[in-house]
């Protein structure tokens, strides 16, 4: 059975927009009460750190996204993401893997929320990890980033409802 | 089993008043963190937006709460799931709770922590699957005292 390691609302951030990171993409709030962290271009990216859980034993890590688009938005989505591990002790830290994601993917119906997701096997490449994670391992630190990659053609912005990892 | 997956906290509701007549917690600070709450004599809501795991089976949903209340008498606390259906729930309209659930959370006496569990089945979570988005709404109905929302855990099975 899949195990959840990973779990983000928007709303986890809409409070401290003076504490965001550069990266991370504003969190506002629809007419219906929802907030959604809007990309607005393909500049800025959602980053969510986490610890792997001590049960983690080298499992590939899926990602799922619940995204959606504004009124007046269509076109595809190339959805990129990196992942970064962080090693106790280890100075310079390791970069970013390469980008993954499962290419172009059409934007919704407007409003109604659609499912992106991921899986990238652990496959150790140091330094750079193309298509892995570095070897990540249990109770290591690690950031997950996603945006908008080559590709893409929404006419404008992406709405994202949720963000789940799990192995 | 019921296997702890997530928890709730304070800081994570979305205090946004949606519906008429539905008024969010009050939020506040007792030196023990960022907390909300429902003033004496007041009925107040809260809101938690998350995605529903992939570990979760859709055969059974335990929830607890855990409550901190200067209550005196049971208090009233309800609950009640949002589902956003992929390709269907329109997120610009949202009205799509389900019936809440009730339940009491026993006589606090002044001070002391409290709990209650409810054991939902999955046509009360209106058969939300996984990877899909939902929203827990929480009512605290408080008595002669204030009711302080400490947290809510979801888990899988009952």
């Amino acid at each position: 059975m899949p195990r959840t390691f990973l779990n983000r609302a928007p709303n986890h951030w809409a409070k401290n927009a003076g504490s965001l990171p550069s990266d991370s993409p504003p969190a506002v709030e629809l007419a219906s009460g929802l907030h959604v962290w809007v990309q607005d271009g393909n500049t800025d990216f959602l980053r969510v750190n986490g610890i792997m859980p001590p049960t983690y034993a080298g499992e590939d890590l899926t990602f799922s996204m619940v995204w959606t688009v504004p009124a007046g938005v269509s076109g595809n989505l190339n959805c990129g993401g990196n992942f970064r591990r962080f090693i106790a002790g280890v100075n310079p830290l390791l970069p970013e893997s390469a980008g993954f994601g499962p290419g172009l993917v059409a934007a919704p119906t407007p409003g109604r929320p659609a499912l992106w997701t991921v899986t990238i096997t652990n496959a150790a490449t140091a330094p750079l990890f193309p298509g892995g994670l570095g070897g990540v391992q249990a109770n290591e630190q690690f950031y997950v980033k996603l945006g908008r990659s080559g590709g893409t053609t929404l006419t404008g912005a992406m709405y994202i409802l949720g963000l789940e990892g799990s192995f | 089993m019921g296997e702890p997956l997530m928890n709730f906290l304070p800081r994570d509701n979305m205090p946004t008043l949606l519906f008429a007549g539905q008024t969010p917690m009050v939020r506040g600070d007792r030196n023990i963190g960022e907390l909300i709450y429902a003033p004496a004599g007041q009925t107040r809501y809260a809101w938690f937006p998350r995605m529903w795991p992939r570990a979760l089976n859709g055969t059974g949903l335990g929830l607890v709460l855990k409550c901190w209340c200067d209550a005196a008498g049971d208090v009233g606390v309800g609950l009640a799931i949002e589902r956003h259906q992929h390709g269907v729930t329109d997120l610009t309209a949202l009205t799509n709770f389900q019936p809440e659930v009730a339940a009491t959370l026993l006589s606090p006496v002044g001070g002391f922590q409290r709990s209650v569990t409810w054991s939902l089945t999955h046509a009360q979570t209106g058969s939300v699957a996984v990877a899909e988005t939902f929203r827990a709404r929480l009512r605290i109905t408080a008595n002669a005292g204030a009711v302080l929302f400490m947290g809510l855990q979801l888990s899988n099975g009952t």
